[in-house]
């Protein structure tokens, strides 16, 4: 039978880069030599590592506040690190720090297809457990999950001879489908549009953020609209099964909300066909 | 990083170099701010295709390190808030570097990125120099009175 209301798809999303990733309390077990313990179990499928800085936690609050921007200070007494183990392709990467597990699919050559959520997730699933099963063989806690998060970074190109047709960031309403065209004599076609947005989920299960900036990308010198949809939430508790059933959610409100925002033009450039 | 997103997509990571990595890559990306600011930095990233010797005396096109220094200038300039500020052109400079130029009336600032990224500036006026030095990228408020002269001109 079919769906009363499917999730939108597309068969030439403008996704370049997802995100399904878990925060949890920092584990205190778990020290700089455990990055190369861990890699050593997974590096016939992740050959290379990168060091980067660690990324600050992140509180998603559902009082009359939200997460406030600006610089964060840790203090910490040990040194801190986070790694990513890369595969092959280079397209997926599995970022880890002491308080964070993250798995990420990107574009390189930007000649790749999105391999869609119903791979993503289960490749989440397979890399999270053998982490955890690391951390039980190391004698390590088990991490208590406190934030779930799931990112898809879109570029949408803008200029002349775009395939979207859009040629200036004045026209962006011709891609976001919340912006009006200008009815206005007097003000002329705005230079830059920029947005900012937030959307609650129902019995505060998480926020949907909604980004988008213009930008220059700069190995193929193309000028892109960054449309980047972030779910993030707290699951019913720190077990795999609720993690993963909050992805569910998390990639329901980006698909849901990245239909909504954009206008059916684009959904007919980017071959929509639910 | 992202302003708002929690674990910062991986793009804005991407600065550094990735010798392993022979394949062209997406990324990263240059945020802009302004509309004036795009011309400039895909004029700096043309820059790159020079052929070596395009200056008929053995140059190499600009690097890495100049270009990326160049693009962080344009990309700060764009932030200090001038709305009467035009785009700057934008020269290869022999050895490798590269030049930014910015003309309000008879006032004009040369700013020119070394191959090794470093920067100088002069200030001109009816075609006689008034100051030279190392460029500020920081703090802004030096910048900012570099371009404040610049557009006080017109």
């Amino acid at each position: 039978m079919a769906e009363a209301n499917p999730t939108p798809k597309f068969k030439r999303p403008p996704v370049i880069e997802t995100l399904l990733g878990v925060q949890f309390g920092p584990l205190r077990s778990f020290s700089i030599p455990h990055f190369g313990l861990f890699w050593s179990q997974i590096r016939s499928q992740y050959p290379h590592q990168e060091m980067k800085p660690p990324l600050g936690p992140e509180v998603e609050d559902f009082g009359m506040s939200v997460t406030p921007g600006g610089v964060q200070v840790m203090l910490t007494t040990e040194p801190d690190a986070r790694c990513w183990f890369i595969d092959s392709s280079q397209t997926q990467l599995i970022q880890l720090q002491r308080d964070r597990f993250i798995r990420n699919w990107r574009k390189v050559t930007g000649e790749e297809t999105y391999p869609e959520y119903a791979v993503l997730k289960p490749r989440f699933e397979q890399d999270w457990t053998r982490f955890l099963h690391f951390l039980d063989d190391a004698g390590i806690e088990r991490p208590e999950v406190n934030l779930c998060e799931a990112t898809y970074v879109n570029h949408i190109p803008i200029g002349v001879g775009a395939e979207t047709g859009v040629e200036s960031f004045g026209e962006i309403h011709k891609i976001l489908s919340v912006i009006a065209a200008p009815r206005t004599k007097f003000l002329p076609e705005s230079e830059v549009a920029t947005l900012n947005s937030r959307y609650l989920m129902p019995d505060k299960k998480g926020r949907l953020h909604v980004t988008v900036q213009p930008a220059v990308r700069k190995d193929d010198r193309r000028v892109v609209l960054q449309l980047t949809l972030t779910a993030r939430g707290r699951p019913e508790s720190g077990s795999t099964e609720d993690v993963l059933r909050w992805f569910d959610l998390g990639h329901e409100w980006i698909v849901r909300g990245f239909a909504d925002l954009t206008t059916t033009d684009m959904h007919r450039l980017w071959e929509r066909i639910v | 990083m992202m302003p708002d997103a929690v674990t910062t997509p991986i793009l804005e990571y991407r600065n550094d170099r990735q010798p392993q990595v022979r394949r062209r890559q997406l990324g990263p990306i240059v945020f802009v701010q302004s509309s004036w600011e795009i011309e400039p930095i895909l004029a700096a990233l043309r820059l790159q295709s020079l052929p070596h010797g395009w200056d008929r005396a053995g140059s190499p096109p600009p690097g890495d390190a100049a270009l990326d220094r160049t693009i962080e200038i344009i990309s700060s300039v764009a932030k200090l808030g001038f709305d009467d500020i035009t785009a700057p052109h934008v020269f290869p400079v022999p050895g490798g570097g590269v030049q930014l130029e910015w003309l309000q009336g008879a006032r004009r600032l040369e700013v020119e990125v070394l191959p090794d990224g470093s920067t100088q500036f002069v200030t001109v006026r009816d075609g006689d120099p008034l100051g030279e030095g190392e460029y500020p990228l920081w703090p802004p408020t030096e910048a900012k009175s570099l371009f404040s002269w610049l557009v006080s001109g017109v």
